[in-house]
């Protein structure tokens, strides 16, 4: 199967590969949890899937990304509302991921101790240089909204980087 | 100093590392294109049909309860219904007997006179003892449809009588004002007709 993002025909394959891994990540910042950002991904591309059927088309790629994020963090407030998943295993799961990752600034673990809504504004923001207006969109709020996310995201991130004597 | 830059320039190097494994990717590609080979759509609404048949669920319990009580209500009406007929049929029983045991009374001497009437041996004359003709037999036997039995003896002026001379004599007194006296071996018998 293929679906049209602008002039070209691409596989849907292609797109999986070329795709899984901005959503595993921003559904692990998003969830916090290796299986939950697992069915994020997938349920994601399965939306895809049968949006395509049923005759979706894309402008360009960028238009295609940003679908695919609004997609995947929607669907991780889905899972979240979910009573049993409010249990998530916190920053365990993520942890072990960083541990892998450990550099001397542990920068990605103290965007993870962020409100979930500041750590995706600046994953977007400093990762994927979307722009707020960009965000705004994926996160279906105001580009305001997400200049505040990313303006107390920062000072957040500050205050514990001086809790824990990293700065100063 | 926080040294904002460099932070987020660790941040991109230890997020470039955040990836899926390799078989959970190739695993999600056969999924992907599976689902894409087949001809329906894949996401199953599962939470509208849990919601739709919570839904019906509820409106079965309803309807069932409704039916139910509908049920006992019209068994409830039914047994009054034929509590109050039954009721009904014992009054209606009793004035029937009561009716007809008067009726018996009424009968005995009236369908003896009428007996009477109907046999040719048994001579109907009038006061003057002039016998009746077939004619004026058949008129008189119509003529005596009764209303009800009376106890007082009405106060006639003119009366019409006849004889029935059988094995034994009846006289009847038809009066003006439609009363019946019926005179039998010293018993009145007091009618008032139609």
């Amino acid at each position: 199967m293929t679906l049209k993002c602008g002039e070209q025909e691409v596989l849907i394959e292609d797109i999986v590969r070329k795709y899984s891994a901005m959503l595993y990540r921003v559904a692990m910042i998003r969830m916090q949890n290796q299986s939950d950002a697992q069915e994020v991904v997938q349920d994601t591309f399965l939306k895809l899937v049968s949006k395509v059927k049923s005759g979706m088309s894309f402008a360009d790629e960028e238009h295609l990304k940003a679908w695919l994020l609004t997609v995947a963090i929607n669907r991780g407030k889905s899972i979240v509302m979910l009573a049993w998943n409010r249990k998530t295993e916190g920053l365990d799961s993520i942890r072990q991921v960083a541990d892998d990752t450990k550099s001397e600034s542990y920068a990605f673990e103290y965007v993870q101790k962020l409100p979930k809504n500041y750590r995706i504004a600046i994953d977007l923001f400093y990762y994927e240089e979307l722009t707020t207006e960009q965000i705004a969109v994926t996160m279906k709020t105001k580009p305001a909204t997400v200049r505040s996310y990313l303006h107390r995201g920062r000072e957040k991130l500050k205050q514990m980087m001086e809790a824990d004597g990293y700065v100063g | 100093m926080w040294d904002e830059k460099k932070f987020f320039e660790d941040y991109r190097k230890e997020a470039d590392k955040i990836q899926p494994d390799k078989k959970f990717v190739e695993d999600t590609v056969k999924m992907i294109s599976k689902e894409s080979s087949k001809g329906t759509i894949v996401t199953f609404p599962y939470r509208f049909v849990a919601i739709v048949a919570s839904v019906m669920l509820v409106v079965a319990c309803i309807g069932i309860w409704e039916v139910h009580n509908n049920i006992k209500k019209n068994d409830e009406s039914k047994v009054a219904h034929e509590q109050e007929i039954f009721t009904k049929g014992l009054n209606a029983a009793d004035d029937e007997n009561a009716s007809v045991g008067q009726m018996a009374v009424t009968d005995s001497t009236i369908a003896e006179i009428v007996q009477m009437i109907d046999d040719s041996e048994v001579i109907v004359s009038d006061e003057e003892g002039n016998p009746l003709d077939d004619d004026q037999r058949a008129e008189l036997k119509s003529s005596l449809i009764v209303e009800e039995k009376v106890s007082d003896m009405p106060e006639y002026g003119s009366k019409t009588t006849y004889k029935l001379i059988g094995d034994y004599m009846i006289t009847l007194h038809i009066t003006d004002d439609n009363y019946l006296v019926v005179d039998k071996e010293s018993e009145q018998t007091i009618y008032r007709l139609k």
